[in-house]
């Protein structure tokens, strides 16, 4: 199984897209770094991490980060038929799984790197950790959902495509709900991390956790059944 | 040992396994035979996990696969292909140089499989599949685009991993090295087994058993006369051969007496042994 992750995870940053990737968030950090009436991270739990912050942007264009990065990750194997190198000897889980971790792992590396250079700039360290946190789970909750989408298609092109335009869409929903409530908006984006945009709480981490696992038990049952 | 029993497979609406009965045994080189489209491919899949079967069991302990060539991870190295693939398989990597050395490739592990020839693609697959301690080990046509000394190699490799009393399952194009290989051979047609046995078996029940050639400097007089006998079909002839289907009604002995009676022309004369491909590709 690690194997299947380190492949998958290395994989990443070999890629173009990567490397463009660090250089936008990097130079995000660097920006919001020497911008001093911006805040990276926001030690006011009273105020919405809405907008001006590294973890923002990585909350926002999570999916969309990693759909270009991993929206083939089991399409693209499933379509090569790669995939049939493994399956005899690893498990469906654990391929399951493996993969996940490579989507999480990477992006709770991105959001190290970014983060952490932004407080190294500015010699501070105070985490809000509610905010850190909710993050994170905003990241199994982009992995969960990525690994659906991949599961769902046999083909490569057609996963990556369905996993920008998710990643695209929601984050205008939100904002479209922001400007003008919708209850037919706020129902869908009751499915995403976009609708517990309020200040991080215990109760919203729950709820995107919970949307998470369910999100993760629904692409492994697909996967487990997918013929490849 | 691997063991199918009542196996049913289908795609939406297409049956293409009907009531497979199979066994791999343990020790033996098993060899699945049938013209393209027959399900081979299909008993592989069900057998290594891609595909579960509609209906019927499958019985197996661990099997390690050769797949189909074309599916290897371009983008990596030989090198890396293959310890991704020991690692996953618990394998030693020393082993699959071994291996790749004696089939000549090991000085190309460095590149990347993108730039592999077809042959060369073959023989990595051929080395990932080989390499790890499992019970059966399947090769799908193993040889095919590959040169004749790394086949002779291949097989005597295959040939080894039986004699270590592992289960084989092989396929192929090549009925020669089929026959010559298999201990046991299930020959597949329209996602059915329509025999199995040896080759000696599958000789024993073809329509070979009573083929015959003669040999003859008067075919037209010859073939005459052979139409005028009941028990004799006639399956081809040519200016100096005629090749007949005998019945069990007449010995050949006395059909031999007969022919010579009519003073006809009779050169020679020997039991037609139909091969491997025959039997498989025959019209039924």
């Amino acid at each position: 199984m690690w194997q299947i992750f380190k492949k998958d995870f290395l994989d990443a940053f070999k890629t173009k897209k990567n490397i463009f990737v660090y250089i936008v968030f990097l130079g995000l950090a660097y920006v919001i770094a020497k911008n001093k009436t911006v805040f990276v991270v926001n030690p006011d739990p009273s105020q919405l991490p809405l907008f001006g912050s590294v973890d923002v942007m990585l909350f926002i264009f999570g999916l969309l980060i990693a759909g270009a990065l991993f929206g083939g990750i089991v399409s693209g194997e499933v379509d090569r038929q790669t995939i049939r190198f493994i399956v005899p000897y690893v498990s469906r889980v654990k391929i399951y799984v493996a993969k996940f971790l490579a989507i999480f792992v990477y992006l709770i590396l991105l959001s190290i790197v970014s983060i952490g250079f932004v407080l190294i700039y500015r010699q501070t360290f105070k985490l809000p950790w509610l905010d850190i946190t909710m993050l994170f789970v905003t990241f199994l909750y982009v992995a969960a959902l990525l690994m659906l989408i991949s599961s769902l298609f046999n083909q490569e092109k057609l996963s990556v495509f369905t996993a920008a335009i998710v990643g695209i869409v929601l984050p205008i929903l939100a904002l479209i709900n922001m400007l003008q409530p919708n209850n037919i908006i706020n129902f869908i984006l009751k499915l995403t991390p976009f609708g517990y945009l309020e200040p991080a709480n215990w109760g919203s981490i729950a709820s995107v956790l919970a949307l998470s696992v369910a999100f993760t038990v629904l692409g492994g049952l697909i996967f487990s059944r997918k013929e490849v | 040992m691997i063991e199918l029993t009542h196996v049913n497979k289908r795609f939406k609406s297409k049956v293409v396994l009907d009531d497979i009965n199979l066994k791999i045994a343990d020790g033996k080189i098993t060899a699945i035979v049938g013209p393209n489209g027959a399900g081979k491919s299909t008993i592989i899949g069900l057998i290594s996990g891609y595909f579960r079967p509609t209906s019927g069991d499958i019985d197996h302990g661990t099997v390690s696969v050769m797949p189909d060539a074309d599916n290897l991870y371009a983008e990596m190295t030989g090198k890396a292909f293959l310890k991704y693939m020991c690692k996953i398989k618990k394998a030693d990597y020393k082993d699959a140089v071994h291996i790749a050395d004696v089939l000549e490739i090991s000085n190309d592990l460095n590149k990347k499989i993108s730039t592999y020839s077809f042959g060369m693609k073959k023989k990595i697959s051929f080395v990932q599949a080989y390499v790890g301690d499992f019970d059966t080990y399947i090769f799908d046509e193993p040889t095919s685009g590959v040169d004749v000394p790394s086949a002779k190699v291949m097989l005597g490799l295959v040939m080894q991993l039986a004699k270590q009393g592992k289960g084989v399952l092989l396929t192929s194009h090549n009925m020669t090295e089929l026959e010559t290989n298999s201990d046991y051979l299930y020959i597949l047609r329209n996602g059915k087994i329509d025999q199995s046995g040896t080759m000696q078996d599958l000789e024993a029940d073809s329509l070979a058993q009573n083929h015959y050639v003669f040999t003859t400097d008067d075919a037209a007089n010859l073939v005459t006369f052979l139409t005028q006998v009941p028990q004799v079909e006639i399956v081809s002839k040519t200016d100096g051969q005629v090749v007949i289907a005998l019945s069990d009604e007449l010995p050949i002995s006395d059909l031999i007496m007969k022919i010579l009676e009519q003073h006809l022309s009779l050169t020679g004369f020997w039991q037609d042994h139909q091969h491997l491909a025959d039997i498989a590709f025959s019209d039924k």
